[in-house]
């Protein structure tokens, strides 16, 4: 899947840009095609760099746009969509860290908010950190998907895109890190010690559909959703 | 100055920045042929860049146009422009060019080495020495876009040989909803030369029609080619091009990079340095500055650069605080 950031110059896309090139994923894009959907990186990096290699893996065919709000973070994005929606966007999806939220209050906070800037959800479709919603607003139709970021697993009181890197990182074995997260842990903090080997991780993931899966069910799940496309590449080990 | 792989030189107007990459385009000997209107020296490509109105000549060279002279000085070569008799010579501190006698404050001395002499106030120099003393560069200007326009019109049959513009055609489409198929050069509107891009769908779009960003990508990727330097020197990289366009430059640049092709790059532009360093690890800013005409530079980090501008301080204009 093609990656074509609304903002070229903003430090999303030229995170999406740099990975892009430097793990050759071809997957950031300057070319502007017509968009199957949308994705709002709310949390920024390193949410946008992981969006670059899963969409290596996800239906090479079409193009999405991506944003990274200036403002606001976390589910306060969907205050924006009334601004996203144009002609031709159908799908938005919003990549999101879980914090200390339970995944219940974040899907109330998502309908409430949603509510509020006047769409109605038709139908839903809650696989946990994965929510799908079929909204309308005004005329049109659209599709709304949220991917949580978190793993149970990790026994901290916050819970965000790093846990999945972190899980990445000890199924490639790299960078010593040990399963021992509780609830004192961070994540974030954790994923930090490591970064001369974050490039390494990224490589790693771009190597393995099948890691990218495990490790990232929701988030590949959203994306492939977005772009329109069932099967996952096929010439990916 | 140490120069990265690639480097940004990032200050304000008259801060220093071109100054350095026309000396670096110089080094290699003035008296090179440069792809800017056949048969002219690259001295002379940089002559264009500064003439105003019906002013010619070198002095511009020479600090305050009165200075005895002047050096260029990298990797222990030398190159000097000495003034003697309203005449500027070249010399270099490598084997090349002629030995030649000449009077300099009042005192009869020959010089060595000498590959060329300029004029104060006359377009034409004569070259002694043609061929490259160190490795070559290339000078990419906005103000150098028609002189390179017309060098290209006059190489045409031999750039179409090189087989490179359909490439380049293909990578400019990158920037623009239509598929572009190959740059060519040929009678169409009104029987005149003009240089044209092909369309998939078979139309052709003169260069000029397409907006001056992806005029002057195409024009820069084209020069390039038929230069190959292992120097690549862009300035004001940020004119004239869309975000979109100075991503796909900045992609290009780091695949330069790659091949062992030294960048250098000026801009006043704090996006178009966050964006091109934000795309190659090898990158580096150094902000430059003249005080009383020394030029001061500093390296900079990409992550301090945006330190400092998310913290309001503008670092092209603040020399005193970094």
């Amino acid at each position: 899947m093609k990656l074509y950031p609304l903002a070229p110059t903003s430090r999303t896309a030229i995170n999406m840009f740099g990975i892009s090139r430097r793990l050759k994923l071809g997957v950031a894009t300057t070319k502007p095609d017509a968009l199957e959907g949308l994705v709002i990186v709310s949390d920024g990096t390193p949410d946008d760099v992981v969006v670059s290699v899963i969409s290596y893996h996800v239906n090479g065919k079409t193009t999405v746009g991506v944003v990274k709000p200036l403002e606001t973070r976390g589910l306060g994005a969907i205050q924006l969509i009334p601004t996203y929606l144009r002609p031709g966007i159908r799908k938005i999806m919003l990549l999101t860290d879980q914090d200390e939220k339970t995944l219940e209050a974040m899907r109330e906070e998502a309908l409430q908010r949603l509510g509020t800037v006047g769409a109605q959800v038709v139908r839903e479709v809650d696989e946990g950190r994965l929510k799908v919603w079929e909204c309308v607003h005004g005329a049109r139709g659209f599709q709304f998907i949220v991917a949580i970021s978190g793993i149970d697993e990790f026994g901290t009181a916050k819970h965000s895109i790093e846990d999945h890197l972190l899980k990445a990182a000890m199924t490639f074995n790299v960078g010593g890190i040990q399963w021992c997260l509780d609830v004192r842990g961070d994540s974030k903090e954790e994923w930090m010690s490591i970064a001369p080997h974050h490039l390494e991780v990224f490589g790693l993931l771009r190597g393995s559909y099948k890691s990218v899966c495990e490790v990232f069910p929701q988030q590949v799940k959203g994306l492939k959703c977005v772009s329109g496309e069932d099967n996952p590449r096929d010439d990916v080990s | 100055m140490e120069l990265a792989p690639l480097t940004i030189l990032l200050g304000a107007n008259n801060s220093g920045k071109s100054s350095i990459l026309e000396a670096l385009f110089l080094g290699p000997n003035p008296f090179r042929e440069a792809p800017y209107i056949p048969s002219y020296y690259a001295v002379m490509a940089v002559h264009s860049i500064h003439k105003t109105l019906e002013s010619e000549g070198y002095a511009f060279l020479l600090y305050n146009y009165t200075a005895d002279e002047a050096h260029i000085e990298y990797d222990g070569y030398t190159l000097k422009f000495l003034r003697s008799d309203g005449e500027i010579l070249v010399t270099t501190n490598k084997e090349a060019g002629q030995s030649r006698q000449t009077t300099i404050r009042g005192q009869g001395t020959t010089i060595h080495n000498v590959i060329g002499v300029l004029y104060d106030s006359q377009l034409e120099p004569i070259g002694l020495e043609r061929k490259l003393i160190t490795d070559d560069s290339l000078l990419i200007s906005p103000n150098l876009a028609k002189e390179g326009l017309a060098y290209m019109r006059y190489r045409w049959a031999s750039i179409m040989n090189m087989r490179v513009c359909r490439k380049i055609a293909k990578d400019a489409s990158q920037f623009s909803r239509d598929e572009y198929d190959d740059v060519t050069i040929e009678p169409f509107l009104g029987g005149k030369l003009a240089m044209y891009v092909y369309m998939s769908d078979g139309r052709r779009i003169r260069l000029g029609d397409l907006g001056e960003g992806i005029q002057n990508y195409i024009g820069a990727r084209i020069l390039f080619e038929v230069q190959r330097p292992k120097i690549l020197l862009w300035d004001d990289i940020e004119s004239h091009l869309n975000p979109r366009i100075l991503v796909g430059i900045g992609e290009w640049l780091s695949d330069l990079v790659d091949q062992d092709i030294q960048v250098i790059l000026t801009t006043h532009s704090l996006e178009a340095a966050k964006v091109i360093v934000g795309l190659n690890e090898k990158a580096e800013i150094i902000v430059a500055s003249l005080s009383e005409g020394v030029l001061e530079a500093k390296k900079i980090k990409s992550a301090d650069l945006e330190k400092l501008v998310e913290a309001g301080v503008d670092i092209r204009v603040a020399e005193s605080i970094i």
